[in-house]
């Protein structure tokens, strides 16, 4: 096992029932990134971070979160991970200030300076109650639960979701403030791209409960092209480099592929592409397998 | 952890507490009340095989009197199951609402927050039911001196099955609760479940917890004093406490006359040999049995809630996601 992850997933699998929210994972995230975890609704981003904090336990496979096991050891993980669950959810009949004080109660490492700091910025009274807060404000008073206990690793699950666009940029600039004060580890859960190449430096894209690409964001950008030329088909460029995504007008071919060394043929004009582009192309090429799979599967 | 428990009962235990403060300011004025006049009309020496012509009238119009406080502690018992109900909302409501992704995310263990919560919910259900039975036993004192407590007005409220099924509801309540994981309707069934269980205990069931007392005596004769004791069954027998079976249909009357008919409406008792001693028997639980009673029905009805309790923390610490 490689205690220098953060968070090390092998062949990782949760099964709910015969559906496989996540299937035969493998990933490393190493300690000090801020990885985003990208994928349309159902892809296994909660169940990977609800893993992770030890909520649910695996079918197959192990996952380890610095260095131990969440659900065998979960005092040897929990007081170490900073955890905002999907919708933030808080004790809605709770002030402000008594839910501070139960993440006194309920974390030994917690610290006070770190939470009050933080509501202050945040310009919020103690005696609020959390009900009366706007849903940007619920968002932030749980990341400071999870901030103030000062973890080495933190998971925050579609934490901006439900934001409106500045609620959001806010949520995110506390994150970046968090990491770069504590240089804690973060992997954040999305199926927003704005804002995350941002405060990412790590993507993990997955979809169909399976991982389709990990890397530093730097490495994808710089490893994805896109090319335009003569309409043609794209059997010859596809056995040299991986094509994520077609498509043919009349005259013209674009192929977004994911380039193994240089793309030498002159007739083809290369661009480069923006990581939301590359996302989609990844969320639609596993979309347009599965219902390629589905019909198959209809068919017999 | 124990802080954060009793801050998300606080309101629920409020509640409870307003409904027993509710019930004491109607019970302790009237039970003082009563109390005085009891002393003071000296009925004190009417119970067990006192003289029936000096005492009947007074204690007939001292138990009138105070009927309110035989049906107020019948409706009594609701308090504690009410109060066991709403106990078991703040358990439910987390696994319902999703807020345990919040506080099994902490650094304490699932373990730890279910048996913390639990427990404060147990001890305050056991609390509240612990209240109503002081304050029954206090005010229907002198009620209970002359009728004995074998009767469901006393028996349900005094000696400790409130208790049994204050932990009986909330059982059922986080049970379902732990299943279903939707509070208002697991809290409606539980209650529902709770009504059908408590009818079918005062009903059919308790009458079968012990095996009754028999007794039978010549009709005419004096009998055992069954004023205190929990009647299950009172006919005519035979010497050997066998029924003599009576019922509908029509009267046989003899021309010899050796039998004599006894119609009542169109019923009409079977007809007995003229001069034969006719037997009463009776099957009872006498007065004396009220703890033992008490104890069964406490260990029967405590226990279904307790192992109830048990299996939705087994259940939440193992199944829930």
């Amino acid at each position: 096992m490689n205690n220098a992850a953060a968070l090390q997933a092998t062949a990782l699998g949760k099964r709910y029932g015969s559906n496989w929210a996540l299937h035969n994972c493998d990933l490393s995230i190493p300690p000090g990134s801020v990885t985003a975890l990208v994928g349309p609704n159902g892809a296994g981003k909660t169940t990977l971070l609800q893993l992770a904090v030890g909520l649910i336990e695996p079918t197959t496979g192990t996952i380890s979160v610095l260095g131990h096991g969440p659900r065998t050891e979960p005092l040897a993980v929990l007081p170490r991970v900073g955890f905002v669950a999907q919708d933030h959810p808080l004790p809605r009949r709770f002030t402000i200030g008594e839910t501070l004080k139960l993440g006194r109660e309920l974390n030994s490492s917690w610290d006070d300076a770190v939470a009050d700091r933080r509501i202050d910025e945040l310009g919020l009274s103690r005696r609020q109650r959390i009900q009366t807060l706007s849903g940007g404000q619920q968002a932030q008073v749980a990341l400071t639960l999870a901030l103030a206990k000062r973890p080495q690793l933190l998971l925050l699950d579609e934490p901006v979701a439900s934001l409106d666009p500045l609620a959001r940029r806010e949520f995110l600039t506390g994150v970046l403030q968090a990491v770069a004060d504590a240089g804690i580890t973060v992997v954040l859960s999305s199926h927003i791209v704005a804002d995350l190449e941002r405060i990412c430096d790590r993507l993990i894209i997955l979809a169909n409960g399976r991982t389709q690409i990990v890397g530093t964001i730097e490495e994808i950008l710089a490893g994805h092209r896109l090319l335009t030329g003569p309409r043609t088909d794209a059997g010859a460029v596809a056995r040299v480099h991986q094509v994520i995504r077609e498509s043919h007008t009349e005259r013209q071919t674009t192929l977004l592929v994911r380039a193994n060394g240089h793309v030498y043929d002159a007739c083809w004009e290369m661009h480069e592409v923006d990581l939301e582009e590359i996302v989609l192309a990844y969320l639609g090429m596993t979309s347009a397998a599965a219902r390629v799979e589905a019909r198959a599967e209809a068919a017999r | 952890m124990i802080w954060v428990g009793w801050r998300q009962q606080r309101v629920e235990t409020l509640i409870a507490v307003a409904m027993l403060a509710v019930l004491a300011a109607v019970a302790i004025p009237v039970g003082v009340h009563m109390a005085s006049v009891y002393t003071h009309e000296g009925l004190g020496a009417c119970t067990g095989n006192a003289n029936p012509v000096t005492c009947g009238v007074s204690v007939g119009s001292f138990e009138s009197r105070f009927n309110g406080m035989n049906i107020l502690f019948t409706w009594s018992t609701i308090v504690p199951a009410l109060a066991a109900l709403l106990l078991a909302a703040p358990f439910v409501l987390d696994l319902d609402n999703g807020s345990y992704r919040l506080y099994w995310t902490q650094s304490i263990t699932r373990c730890r927050w279910i048996a913390t919560k639990l427990t404060l919910s147990v001890a305050a259900s056991v609390a509240v039911a612990g209240c109503l039975i002081a304050l029954a036993t206090w005010a229907r004192a002198p009620l209970d001196h002359l009728n004995g407590r074998m009767s469901s007005n006393s028996y349900d409220a005094e000696g400790m099955v409130p208790i049994a099924y204050a932990l009986f509801v909330l059982g059922v309540a986080v049970a379902i609760g732990a299943l279903w994981r939707r509070t208002v309707p697991a809290l409606l069934v539980a209650f529902a479940v709770y009504v059908v269980g408590r009818a079918f205990m005062d009903s059919w069931l308790r009458q079968r917890l012990l095996s009754p007392v028999k007794t039978t005596w010549l009709a005419n004769g004096s009998g055992p004093n069954l004023n205190q004791a929990l009647v299950i069954n009172q006919f005519i027998s035979d010497k050997n406490g066998k029924e003599l079976a009576a019922g509908p249909g029509p009267c046989v009357v003899h021309a010899s006359g050796g039998l004599f008919p006894h119609a009542t409406g169109s019923v009409c008792a079977q007809p007995y040999p003229r001069g034969a001693h006719v037997y009463m028997t009776a099957l009872y639980q006498p007065a004396s049995r009220f703890w033992e009673l008490q104890g069964v029905e406490f260990g029967i009805v405590a226990g279904i809630g307790i192992l109830l309790v048990l299996a939705a923390a087994l259940w939440t610490q193992r199944r829930v996601a």
